[in-house]
């Protein structure tokens, strides 16, 4: 858990990811501690973000990309950050292929794909339909992703559906 | 013999100099990425000064502020404000003012063609406004910026 001025958040360490089925109901017993606490006067935001790594440049395995005169630019490094807005959730995407992740096994470059979702202040009652919205967000969030990833390439990953 | 005269008594009511001059908020600033459209309209419609101010409002008034510590600035306020200015119509020449309220809300004043004044204030749970025309006055839910847009558009 982490907490600073205007906001708290939960996260997974990295490479344990559980799944969301494991961790859905983890911001209910945060949620009760915060209200609890009595700090919290107004909700900015309710945010749900994913931060993948893949090893290697992933742009070719994705549907997005950046193109020169139609053709795809490649053999650079590339940063791609845009926002998507799907009725009130907003979205950033950021993809980059100039990514080093440091694990126990040592510093591997690679790509991130982040997807940031998020309510503003208007549709974000933190103590009272919060977890549904962290729900809708994972759900958004999710549907993104998958639909970011060329097929062919997904099933390589060989992704388990609950 | 010198005489020094005594130095003038403080003002009652200062103005911050951030507040009145957009020179201080000067330099390239990168708007949010999801701001953009409503960033434009703040531009726009309130012009330089009153983007400013909220600019300042915003990134300066999170916490108690003032004398009597009012309230700090509430995003829902904020957002409020910000989708009525992307929707509105102001007459040519009647830039709206911006001002904070001790409770943490948002108030626009401005005047009509005929300059007759209106005013709107945005707060953490809901918008009051008034139309000196008409002498109307009332309250609207925050998600109800349409109606209250429809409103004085009439």
């Amino acid at each position: 858990m982490q907490l600073g001025p205007r906001v708290v958040s939960l996260s997974t360490k990295s490479r344990t990811y559980p799944g969301w089925p494991a961790i859905r109901n983890e911001p209910s017993w945060l949620l009760e501690r915060v209200r609890a606490a009595g700090f919290v006067r107004e909700t900015e935001r309710i945010g749900v973000r994913y931060i993948d790594f893949f090893s290697g440049d992933v742009f070719p395995n994705l549907k997005i990309g950046v193109h020169i005169e139609g053709a795809p630019l490649k053999d650079g490094q590339i940063d791609v950050t845009t926002v998507l807005r799907f009725g009130k959730i907003t979205t950033r995407l950021q993809v980059t292929n100039g990514a080093i992740v440091v694990t126990a096994a040592g510093p591997e470059v690679g790509s991130v794909l982040d997807i940031d979702g998020w309510v503003g202040p208007n549709d974000s009652d933190l103590f009272g339909h919060g977890l549904e919205r962290f729900t809708e967000l994972h759900d958004m969030v999710k549907r993104l992703f998958y639909s970011l990833l060329k097929p062919d390439y997904l099933a390589q990953l060989n992704p388990v559906y609950p | 013999m010198i005489a020094c005269l005594p130095p003038p008594p403080p003002s009652a009511y200062r103005l911050v100099e951030e507040l009145r001059d957009p020179a201080a908020i000067a330099g390239v600033h990168r708007v949010a990425m999801d701001e953009l459209e409503s960033e434009q309209a703040l531009l726009t419609k309130l012009g330089a000064r009153g983007w400013g101010r909220i600019h300042h409002f915003r990134n300066h008034y999170h916490q108690p502020w003032g004398e009597r510590n009012a309230a700090p600035l509430s995003p829902r306020a904020l957002e409020g404000l910000t989708r009525f200015v992307v929707a509105a119509a102001f007459a040519p020449g009647k830039l709206p003012s911006v001002f904070l309220t001790d409770s943490g809300g948002l108030e626009l004043c401005w005047e009509d063609e005929r300059g007759g004044a209106r005013q709107v204030e945005f707060k953490s749970d809901g918008i009051d406004y008034y139309i000196a025309d008409c002498e109307e006055e009332g309250s609207v839910r925050l998600d109800n910026v349409g109606e209250l847009v429809r409103k004085f558009a009439a």
